[in-house]
């Protein structure tokens, strides 16, 4: 019977003023924080630690090291790559705090009373097209959802959280718009078109990506003369227009469209040029619901 | 003005000439001037056009533009369907205001989002002109690919993008975000999803950290520590989306006294919730993997900006030789309700 102690230690990178001393101690000094006691999650309510298996939390922070678990050259070797991400990250957050969060510190604190943004945004979870980064958005202006591939599933595949998200924004934060952000060279789309090539043989992947199938279907048939990498174009921007048709199936979003309330938009980020094309969904009630297509219109291109 | 005409005229025989190797260029738009023979496809129809296929005129339009050169921009198009011998010149000129009608319908009337978009505008053309051509190389490898070294799940609240609070650069990080940043356990069928983005970043990706983020006042906990889970339900999806932090509001309940505020109930659920994602990583065998073999490494975060603070802690995760397959399956026995 395997029995784990699954500890975690907690450190605050709160003041400016720690950040000036370095990790250089952290082996050093074995210290036990009360704070260590406070949370701890228990494997089988059994605080007896079995040698088998041991999960530990190990925290690195300025001047301070915990070492919960006895064996001090096993931690002092493991911890050797870990040490550079902790200080990027902490590093990374205190400049934040100093250039962004102190700087404007009551726009903050009003944040930190409430949210009001205007836009939901769905886009990929891919590195490259931070909706933050690329359409500039400022803490308090958008509910942003990424998943891979940015697909919106329709209402009747049944809860996934793609959809939660879009509850919560639509029904409580009330956003008056919606923005499904594609791009270029996706992987989920990619994988999408190649599904039946067996390329993707990891069942996730698959399990999630089908939820995108009418856009392959409608790609494979108006583009089936072009190059797998112009298909996958196609796709990307196909499977952007299925997921707006599919945020209309859900009825609290349909009822306010009509009524003027919610505004659904489309947008594709090109990063091979830096171009980026929007277009808004036209859609007056349900009589264009049974087509295949819908019509759009504001259409913009960036460049 | 005339300049301006000449330019982009080039550019469009440019792209008629080199259509082949343009990579930028509309796929549709290259199969038609290929395809010189061929009836005209049915992109320009008489309903408003679908967005996927685009006409030609469209990479021209830049932000400063005005509606003069768009007039140019028509002949020359109208000129360049004609020389093609795709269109007849009459059938072109046709074509071409079918095209502008569409674009230009919906002009007059303000809607509610118009200056939400030209919001979305400036900020991208701000990114364009900031970021993207000052890093011409970063932006040119990119464009070719991504390895970053981390995997976040970070919540969708509007307040915490991990770009802003951790100051990510593009290429750094591949990016999940949900309601209460919760990553549920593995489940092919009911959360494919997060599944997907996690097979696809360890796997294919190779990130080399996962970081799960909480942070205060979170929208998501709140509702998991309020909904009452009586078989009753008062949303479609959101209670049952939450409720795969449960194991951290029982946890919650049974550590705190019953006079401790809820807020101060929501700040220990909000922390405990990002231990629970962080176990169920842990049933998703590549993870597993990941971590014996020392290729991953998992973090847990928390962002405080009422106070202005971050918490950050790590994972340590060892396995001794004897462990065995009964031992692992009694741990996951655990997480998985």
């Amino acid at each position: 019977m395997a029995q784990a102690l699954f500890q975690s230690s907690f450190l605050a990178c709160s003041d400016l003023s720690s950040n000036s001393s370095n990790g250089s101690d952290v082996f050093g000094s074995q210290l036990r924080s009360p704070e260590i006691d406070k949370s701890q999650l228990r494997f089988l309510g059994c605080y007896k630690r079995n040698p088998t298996l041991r999960l530990k939390a190990l925290m690195e922070s300025p001047g301070l090291a915990q070492d919960t678990v006895e064996d001090k050259p096993k931690v002092a070797k493991m911890t050797k790559e870990v040490p550079d991400h902790f200080k990027e990250l902490k590093h990374r957050f205190l400049s934040f705090k100093k250039d962004k969060y102190l700087s404007n510190l009551e726009h903050y604190k009003g944040l930190a009373e409430a949210q009001v943004p205007k836009f939901m945004v769905i886009a990929c979870a891919d590195s490259r097209v931070c909706p933050s980064s690329i359409l500039g958005f400022q803490p308090g202006e958008a509910f942003v959802v990424r998943n891979v591939a940015n697909l919106v599933p329709p209402h009747e595949n049944g809860p996934t959280e793609t959809n939660a998200a879009l509850e919560f924004a639509v029904n409580s934060l009330e956003v008056e718009n919606v923005l499904v952000v594609g791009h270029s060279c996706c992987g989920g789309i990619k994988a999408l078109m190649s599904l039946e090539d067996e390329i993707v043989s990891s069942s996730f992947i698959r399990n999630w990506v089908i939820a995108g199938k009418p856009a392959r279907l409608q790609t494979k048939a108006v583009a089936s003369d072009l190059n797998f990498d112009q298909q996958c174009r196609h796709c990307e921007k196909e499977s952007i227009n299925r997921s707006l048709m599919n945020l209309l199936t859900y009825p609290w979003i349909e009822e306010r469209v009509i009524r003027g309330k919610l505004s659904i938009h489309g947008g594709y980020y090109d990063f091979t040029d830096c171009t980026f094309e929007k277009w808004t969904l036209d859609y007056k009630g349900s009589t264009m619901k049974s087509e295949s297509s819908c019509s759009i219109k504001n259409r913009e291109f960036w460049a | 003005m005339s300049t301006v005409n000449g330019c982009l005229a080039s550019q469009i025989f440019t792209a008629a000439t080199s259509a082949r190797s343009r990579v930028s260029l509309r796929p549709v738009v290259t199969a038609r001037l290929n395809n010189s023979g061929s009836t005209p496809p049915s992109l320009i129809r008489n309903e408003p056009v679908f967005a996927a296929p685009a006409p030609i005129i469209h990479p021209l339009l830049k932000e400063d533009m005005g509606k003069d050169s768009y007039e140019e921009a028509m002949a020359a198009l109208e000129k360049l369907l004609a020389e093609n011998g795709v269109i007849e010149p009459v059938a072109a000129a046709a074509k071409v205001n079918e095209i502008t009608a569409q674009l230009t319908t919906a002009d007059g009337g303000a809607s509610i989002s118009s200056e939400s978009v030209e919001r979305l505008k400036t900020g991208f053309i701000t990114f364009k002109r900031e970021k993207y051509e000052k890093n011409p190389a970063l932006y040119g490898e990119l464009a070719k690919g991504q390895s970053p070294t981390y995997m976040v799940f970070a919540c969708s609240d509007s307040r915490v993008c991990p770009s802003h609070v951790l100051d990510l650069q593009p290429g750094e990080a591949f990016v999940v975000r949900n309601v209460a940043n919760l990553v549920p356990p593995f489940d092919k069928t009911k959360y494919s999803g997060v599944g997907a983005a996690v097979e696809y970043a360890v796997l294919h990706l190779k990130v080399k950290e996962i970081v799960v983020i909480g942070h205060s006042a979170c929208g998501g906990i709140k509702g998991v520590m309020s909904f009452p889970y009586d078989g009753s339900s008062s949303t479609d999806f959101i209670e049952d989306w939450v409720k795969i932090a449960l194991p951290a509001k029982n946890k919650t309940l049974a550590e705190c006294s019953k006079d401790t505020p809820f807020g101060e109930q929501c700040t220990t659920c909000e922390k405990e919730a990002v231990n629970v994602s962080l176990g169920n990583l842990l049933s998703y065998p590549f993870v597993r993997e990941g971590l014996v073999k020392k290729t991953l490494a998992l973090k847990g975060g928390y962002y405080d900006f009422v106070n202005g603070s971050f918490e950050l802690w790590g994972l340590d995760f060892s396995l001794s030789p004897s462990l065995s397959v009964k031992d692992v399956a009694t741990i996951l026995h655990w997480k998985l309700y």
